[in-house]
């Protein structure tokens, strides 16, 4: 019986390779094809160098592809992310742990005897229970300290409502200890974490998702859009084509950095039926794009002196790509992007 | 079952085999599981979650919840609840694991080991995952062709030759030059970019010696309000004759070592305001680190009052006993010149020749 | 498991052994004590930099919000490119002005070498900057006039301005 199985699946390998096989993923069965071409790479490669005669190690095709240089252009997050409800959850939980399992506050270590800064804290000890700001009112050395939970609806685990309680202590230590009670110091509270192209939907504007990566992308004269990219002239690597292009498409009134010099992916498009080249016999299949992770420090992106023919450019973050690009053309790029 | 899959195969894929291709073989398009998931639309997605949840903001309002009060429950209870039915205290001593009372493991929080924590995400490790850590791994990718055999090595521990039957059954010897065998430097991938691992705050004070042992504790509050963390103390290791340090007798140093989310706090707090703050500083020498990818630098006693800790307090610290400190920052870089590229993405300035 | 039985089992049978040929003095109860980790108080801080970008960190000091004035945001090492901050020369208390109009600039780390200034015309700048100093050095002018340091700084600029060499 084993014997039998065995040939049958022998004999089934043998059939599979060529077509791809619904039984077996298809990133495997890609896995698997393309260890199988290097190891015919190698093997040839091997052959080439055992035999001195043969004097070109690569031999030259023509290309049946034009080779296209592409930049990610990438604007970093500018702040923290927001925290999820189960965080927010457990880092209150666990500060209320630590209230319990800390060693104490040493008082004196701070605030001199008698000082107004001394007599200051211990009202405000007085009337929230604890040394900690942030964590609401909770004596973890009382009876009912067993009671750490937060209600249903409380805000103090909120990262905002932190802050706040935060800012309230200091204008409060400074309004009691100032000699002149007729003014009332302000501390300048935090900015907001929406910025007004948030919240006016300016997709051009670097200002907007402080929170995650953003993306250029530029709309073609065909009107798709797409990552800013230029065909590869002669003589040309593929540094120097990306920085080449991103002068002629997005200007050069930016401050960019580009990360090293290897690309970080590629597209490949095909043309849906071959283009001829009578002139050199050559078949243009279609194009192939690598792309080159770049950051953008300063500056701001500017059409007006493009020689691509570009339309518009936009920010976006990765969520907001497939409303604009192709579901092939962003299943090629999705994995070069960021998460965040 | 074997057999028959295989032959399910067989029968799948023999009528397949004389149909020609359609699609080129070359391309298609890839699918992997976390396309399929973000292809599905999130309504379906969401609608086999619960819509509502105890940590969401807009979370069930209902009579029970909002009349619920645990405290005013435990006091109108009339008889308490035996102390063994809400209370467990955790043994004392850990007598091995044949004894019947062990103590719980260490992440349980009625361990007497338990340290409660992170109690935020902080800011570095955030700019870490985000921007920093794939930058470098584009910036360290090594692309080999197709087919590339790397050249051989020769062995970093060299045989002994036959020369002498005493050589037989030798251990290999280290290599020339030392017996120091240097880390290997793997090539970057996804799961080895280098990180920050642990910082460890050292300050030497040889006062501890020679006037009062006042030094040693001025010196343990200061590094203990810089770390959040409390200090160890050492003796010396070495003798110091002009300074009359003896050997495993005086006491003369405190260490504090970070880990974590105080690592990440600390290295924050450095950067972004000790170290511009310093005066007449052009950043961390090129030349420091132990060619094993840990950089040191040290800081003198004003810099070390520039903390924010330190300044809150400044009076209180005796005067001209603040310490000066040495700060080794550990990262999993195997080299130094990886472990420059991280810090100095991180924002730490280095300066001078670069020395690996 | 099977790691500490071994162990253990040595030590019974060393136990014994010892057990026959003295007697033990040190009590050995295979307990380690379990301390509780020591730390110290912590408490959240609002870090507010010198460009209004704010963050909490966890600190020992008491101190609710910490303002700092002086940070990555707006120091030279960081933002070697911005040309706000290398401009060294702004003082606001005008104690740099006050010096030069006592002393002059020769006492400057950047000035250049008075030789190569005659031999050089200077550059449009340069005759801006001593033009400034002319109108911060009429203020005080009488006493400059015997102030041979100051004609040797001024040197070579003359030409450009015939105003300030007027004056002096």
């Amino acid at each position: 019986m084993s014997s039998g199985s065995n040939g049958a699946r022998r004999i089934a390998s043998v059939l599979r390779p060529s077509i791809a096989n619904p039984g077996v993923c298809r990133s495997c069965q890609e896995k698997t094809l393309g260890r199988r071409s290097y190891a015919a790479a190698a093997t040839n490669t091997a052959e080439i160098s055992s035999s001195p005669s043969s004097t070109t190690a690569f031999p030259v095709i023509k290309p049946s592809y034009t080779i296209n240089a592409g930049v990610l252009l990438s604007r970093p997050p500018q702040i923290t992310r927001d925290l999820t409800p189960f965080e927010k959850a457990y880092f209150f939980y666990q500060k209320r742990l630590n209230e319990r399992l800390a060693l104490p506050f040493t008082k004196y270590f701070y605030f001199k005897r008698g000082t107004p800064a001394d007599e200051d804290w211990k009202r405000k000890i007085r009337e929230r229970q604890t040394a900690a700001r942030d964590i609401g009112k909770y004596n973890a050395y009382a009876d009912d300290a067993w009671n750490d939970e937060l209600l249903v609806g409380a805000a103090e685990s909120e990262p905002d409502h932190q802050v706040e309680m935060l800012v309230q202590d200091a204008e409060a230590t400074v309004n009691a200890t100032s000699q002149d009670t007729s003014k009332k110091e302000e501390i300048p509270r935090p900015f907001s974490r929406m910025t007004e192209a948030d919240q006016q939907g300016d997709m051009k504007s670097l200002n907007r998702a402080l929170q995650r990566t953003l993306y250029l992308f530029v709309q073609s004269k065909d009107g798709y859009w797409k990552l800013p990219s230029s065909p590869i002239e002669k003589e040309e690597t593929l540094r120097l084509a990306v920085e080449r292009t991103l002068a002629q498409s997005a200007g050069v009134n930016m401050n960019t950095w580009l990360v090293g010099f290897h690309p970080v992916g590629h597209h490949v498009y095909n043309f849906k039926k071959p283009r001829l080249d009578e002139a050199n016999g050559i078949e243009h299949r279609g194009e192939k794009t690598f792309y080159i992770k770049g950051r953008i420090m300063t500056g701001q992106a500017d059409l007006t002196v493009n020689t691509q023919g570009l339309k518009d450019f936009k920010w976006l973050a990765k969520e907001e790509i497939p409303k604009f690009v192709g579901l092939t053309y962003y299943s090629n790029i999705k994995n070069m992007l960021a998460d965040r | 079952m074997a057999a028959s899959e295989s032959s399910r195969y067989l029968a799948r894929s023999l009528p397949r085999a004389f149909v020609p291709s359609v699609r080129p073989q070359g391309f298609c398009v890839r699918r992997n599981a976390s396309d399929q998931a973000s292809s599905r639309s999130p309504a379906v997605d969401l609608g086999e979650l619960e819509s509502t949840g105890a940590l969401l903001p807009g979370a069930s309002e209902s009579e029970a919840v909002k009349s619920f009060d645990p405290a005013a429950l435990a006091k109108g209870r009339k008889k308490q609840l035996p102390r063994s039915r809400y209370q467990f205290r955790s043994p004392k001593y850990d007598r091995g694991p044949l004894h019947p009372h062990r103590p719980p493991p260490p992440s349980d929080p009625s361990s007497r080991l338990y340290v409660p924590g992170p109690f935020s995400l902080p800011r570095v490790d955030q700019t870490y995952q985000s921007s920093v850590a794939s930058d470098i791994l584009t910036l360290c990718y090594v692309h080999n062709p197709p087919g590339f055999k790397p050249p051989q090595k020769s062995a970093r521990l060299r045989t002994w030759d036959d020369s002498s039957p005493y050589h037989k059954n030798r251990p290999l010897r280290g290599p020339r030059g030392g017996d120091v065998l240097r880390l290997l430097r793997k090539p970057i991938t996804f799961n080895n970019i280098p990180k920050i691992e642990r910082i460890t705050i050292h300050s030497y004070v040889k006062q501890a010696a020679q006037e009062n042992s006042g030094w040693l504790h001025v010196a343990g509050m200061a590094v203990q309000a810089i770390s959040n963390s409390r200090v160890e103390t050492f003796k010396s290791k070495t003798s110091v004759a002009t300074w009359g340090i003896v050997p495993g007798r005086d006491t003369v140093s405190v260490k504090a070592e970070l880990r974590g989310e105080n690592m990440l706090h600390f290295f924050g707090k450095m950067v972004d305001i000790v170290m511009p703050r310093i005066k007449d500083w052009d950043g961390v020498k090129g030349s420091s680190g132990d060619s094993s990818g840990n950089i040191t630098f040290g800081l003198e006693p004003e810099n070390v009052a520039l903390f924010p800790e330190i300044e809150v307090n400044y009076d209180m610290y005796p005067p001209k006993m603040i310490p000066g400190c040495h700060i080794t920052i550990h990262t999993t870089a195997k080299t130094d010149k990886d472990a420059r590229l991280l810090l100095s993405a991180m924002g730490i300035p280095f300066y001078g020749k670069m020395v690996n | 498991m099977s790691l500490t039985t071994p162990l253990r089992r040595s030590a019974a049978t060393t136990a014994r052994v010892s057990t026959s040929t003295t007697f033990i003095c040190s009590q050995c109860r295979h307990a380690t004590l379990l301390r509780r980790p020591k730390r110290p108080y912590t408490f959240t801080q609002l870090i507010t930099l010198s460009d209004g970008s704010t963050f909490t960190q966890r600190t020992t000091s008491p101190a609710p919000v910490y303002r700092s004035t002086r940070d990555t945001r707006n120091s030279l090492l960081w933002n070697p490119s911005s040309s706000k901050l290398l401009n060294i020369e702004d003082d606001e208390a005008g104690r740099l002005a006050a010096f030069r109009a006592k002393f002059g600039r020769s006492w400057d780390a950047n000035t250049p070498v008075e030789g190569e200034e005659a031999k050089t015309p200077t550059d449009k700048k340069d005759g801006k900057q001593s033009e400034e100093e002319a109108a911060a050095e009429a203020a005080a002018a009488q006493e400059e006039e015997d102030n041979l340091l100051d004609l040797i700084s001024s040197f070579g600029q003359d030409e450009h301005d015939g105003r300030s060499g007027k004056k002096k």
